[in-house]
């Protein structure tokens, strides 16, 4: 039973709730880890959370400066972000329920390295802050877009792990996005009919990137088999 | 009997809790100014707040979230991030101004000089905050702040043309002396006044805190239908009793003594007295208000365990901010800029990022998945957009119209 | 001319004609053929209505006392403030360079209302200090008189 999820709308800056119903974070960032293999699309591992992962969906001079300052002002001795390794999730809703308490989540230099040393899935890592506002390029050089957001499929967990599978479909490419970040048409928001009008207006007129079309992603950029002209209009996610 | 008893003292809180320092600046020195000119903008602002607050509340019983914690969820990190560094600084400074107004009430009641008091305000608003239980301290000071019912009372007693000054107010014109600059530029003030960011912040996050639910639907409504309008109406009798006895004067208020001089003048000694708690209630609650809405503002959009009612040892860092927020705001104060120049640098600039605060909201009490069928109906729409566009108008004219009033000055 | 020494009567006639000349040329400057800079004139009016709010907040709260509506600290911090304000605004306006000699003679003007202003708030806040309330409305008795002048100043500068 796959239930489809569009990442930046859903799931990031969801609010990670634990296991005692105590806040814990927001969902700043998502691990994501590409297996490399063209068969295998790449999955989410962990959530990312804290300003070392807020920082890197910045990227202005203040998400530079949360970088350099974080460590020693907000979250002493982590210069890593606090990772949230999937399997620790219970349910992915309108918040993210985690199966632990807070104080066994957080990670400081010692969970990192442990993280380090334990079990780690084959194949890259990469943040999903680094796929979004990339821009997307075709075989002919020419500028499809920008990445909007990502679609994933929820399906039924792996054998070798626990917690929801989440797997990244493809992407949602466009020129303009800022009615969907929105809610409206793509989250359901019926809104105000004037504001439907101002921002349905600017809503993106997106385009659907299967990950298999991907041929490279390397510093913010994503070469793409074939043009913009075959890719499929996007279906909407299942919310 | 009991649920009786609960709704009446929300609504009274409502009304006690309604008028702050930003109020009785802006509507003391409106009255003095324009006379009755400005109502009409009071009218507005507060049949605005009233929307929203309703929206905010209804946010808050039916999704359990604050309306911050879903601003970031809805426009992401980015805009997000911004509207907290516009919604912050904003609040800071009327929190320092609120600190002030407080320490301005003391000095007109003892004659010692304001700024002895301030270190001593800000440490009472951050042990108040940090001890006192939440319905405790929210009924005290709306309860005490009810005492400004007296400058209603003044305004009856005057006795002043009841059609004359309806004929005034439903006529708005600019007096003689004034320019229209300054009309226009007071209005937004006005309106910054009446529909401050931070009510909204505090209203959804003091309802989730308090765990309302869909049941406690009706009562929000009431609070908010009842308490609020009666709240504006305080905020109004200031207004005319200043139109009432400092404009045939001259006198341009510029210090709190001078908006309690119309109230002593119709009710002697016992008014001033009165008016003094009143005003000492009103900006204290306001302090308070706003010192926990920083706090609020800056966990709710980092996901930290926020509110009053965890223990300090829970929400550490909702509770540092609070302290921190407490203490620029004195140390605003304590550099001797005038708090009531603060002040109205406060009500303006809130004026200005209206808009941030309150698209947001409208946004997300359209949002099915957070409200489920308790979205805003297409009435309540309609009226919101209509405010979103008039606020959108506002907050673009307001520096302009600052640099050319140059804020206002005679 | 003729290259002879003047007679002295024709010499005295031309000192007379010189020295008209001067005598019109200073008139006219006083009396304003020449405009003044009405930036200074405008500043000169709302200098003169926030003085003559201050004398007027002072004037009601010593009315009210005198009907015993208002006493004690309020009265003397209401009174403080009303007299900080009316020396603040004189300094303020003192501190202005006239641009132009009609502009010194409306400072002149502005003045004679703001000095005596100063003092009779100046001596109200002391008074009301002391707690000598009996002695207020003796020594407002200028005020009425001070505020009507300051109002007809602004009005005639606008």
């Amino acid at each position: 039973m796959a239930r489809r999820l569009d990442a930046a709308l859903e799931l990031l800056d969801r609010q990670l709730v634990d296991a005692d119903g105590r806040l814990a974070g927001k969902v700043d960032d998502l691990e994501l880890t590409d297996p490399g293999d063209r068969l295998d699309r790449p999955r989410v591992t962990a959530i990312l959370t804290g300003p070392a992962a807020l920082a890197g969906r910045l990227h202005t001079r203040f998400g530079r400066w949360l970088r350099q300052v974080s460590p020693r002002l907000l979250a002493p001795g982590h210069d890593q972000p606090s990772r949230v390794p999937l399997d620790q999730v219970e349910t992915v809703a309108t918040d993210i329920r985690l199966q632990v308490a807070a104080d066994q989540l957080d990670t400081g230099p010692g969970q990192a390295r442990v993280h380090r040393l334990v079990g780690r899935i084959p194949g890259r890592a990469m943040r999903l802050s680094e796929l979004l506002g990339a821009e997307v390029v075709d075989e002919h050089d020419h500028t499809v877009g920008k990445v909007h957001d990502i679609r994933l499929e929820q399906t039924e967990p792996e054998p070798q792990d626990t917690g929801p599978g989440l797997r990244v479909e493809g992407l949602l490419v466009g020129r303009r996005a800022l009615g969907g970040r929105f809610g409206f048409g793509r989250g359901g928001v019926r809104g105000p009919w004037l504001l439907k009008l101002v921002f349905g207006s600017l809503g993106h007129d997106g385009r659907y990137l299967p990950w298999d079309r991907i041929r490279s992603i390397h510093a913010h950029q994503i070469h793409i088999t074939g043009t913009a002209d075959d890719l499929p209009s996007p279906q909407p996610s299942d919310g | 009997m009991r649920k009786l008893l609960e709704i009446a003292l929300g609504i009274l809180t409502a009304i006690g809790g309604f008028v702050d320092i930003g109020d009785l600046v802006a509507s003391t020195e409106t009255g003095a100014r324009f006379g009755l000119g400005l109502a009409w903008v009071l009218v507005v602002g507060v049949l605005g707040i009233m929307i929203y607050a309703e929206m905010a509340g209804r946010v808050a019983s039916t999704s359990g979230r604050a309306v911050f914690d879903l601003v970031r969820e809805r426009l992401g990190a980015g805009v997000g991030l911004l509207n907290l560094a516009a919604s912050f600084f904003i609040t800071l400074l009327t929190l320092a101004a609120e600190i002030g107004g407080v320490a301005l009430s003391l000095q007109l009641a003892t004659s010692v000089n304001y700024l002895l008091f301030v270190p001593i305000v800000g440490f009472l608003v951050w042990l108040v905050c940090w001890r006192v239980r939440f319905e405790v301290m929210d009924n005290a000071v709306g309860l005490l702040g009810l005492a400004l019912i007296v400058v209603a009372v003044a305004v009856w007693r005057a006795h002043p043309d009841w059609g004359a000054m309806w004929h005034s107010a439903t006529h708005p014109a600019v007096p003689a002396t004034e320019s229209h600059l300054a009309y226009w530029y007071f209005a937004i003030a006005l309106l910054g006044s009446a529909m401050t960011p931070y009510e909204v912040l505090f209203f959804s996050s003091g309802a989730v805190e308090q765990r309302w639910t869909r049941s406690d639907l009706l009562v929000n409504r009431l609070n908010v239908y009842i308490g609020f309008p009666l709240g504006g109406l305080l905020a109004l009798a200031l207004m005319v009793v200043a139109a009432l006895v400092l404009e045939p004067r001259g006198i341009d208020p510029s210090h709190l003594s001078q908006a309690a001089l119309p109230t002593s003048l119709v009710l002697g000694k016992l008014g001033l007295a009165l008016a003094l708690v009143g005003f000492f209630a009103c900006t204290s609650g306001a302090a308070l208000e706003t010192a926990l809405s920083c706090g609020y503002s800056l966990a709710q959009y980092f996901g930290w365990p926020w509110g009053k009612l965890l223990k300090p040892a829970q929400a550490p860092r909702f509770q540092l901010v609070v302290l921190a927020s407490i203490t620029l705001g004195a140390g605003l104060v304590l550099t001797t800029l005038d708090p009531i120049q603060l002040t109205e640098y406060a009500i303006v600039l809130s004026a200005a990022a209206l808009p941030l605060t309150y698209l947001p909201l409208l946004i997300v009490a359209n949002d099915p998945a957070y409200l489920g069928d308790k979205v805003n109906s297409r009435l309540s729409n309609a009226i919101a957009s209509v405010y979103l566009v008039v606020l959108v108008v506002a907050s673009v004219a307001t520096i302009p119209l600052m640099i050319l009033s140059k804020a206002g000055g005679s | 001319m003729s290259g002879a020494p003047l007679h002295p009567r024709a010499r005295q006639g031309r000192l007379a004609v010189g020295l008209g000349l001067v005598v019109l040329v200073a008139a006219a400057g006083c009396t304003g053929l020449v405009r003044s800079d009405p930036v200074y004139v405008s500043k000169a009016a709302t200098t003169a209505a926030a003085a003559a709010s201050a004398v007027e907040t002072a004037q009601l709260a010593v009315q009210e006392a005198a009907a015993g509506k208002l006493s004690g600290p309020s009265l003397a911090q209401t009174l403080a403030e009303a007299a900080s304000d009316a020396g603040a605004i004189q300094a303020t306006f003192d501190a202005i360079q006239p641009p132009d000699r009609r502009a010194e003679v409306l400072r002149g003007q502005l003045d004679r209302l703001l000095t005596p202003a100063a003092s009779v708030l100046a001596d109200l806040r002391i008074s009301a200090r002391w707690g000598d309330t009996a002695a207020l409305p003796r020594l407002a008795a200028p005020l009425p008189k001070l505020a009507e002048e300051l109002q007809r100043f602004q009005e005639a500068h606008q």
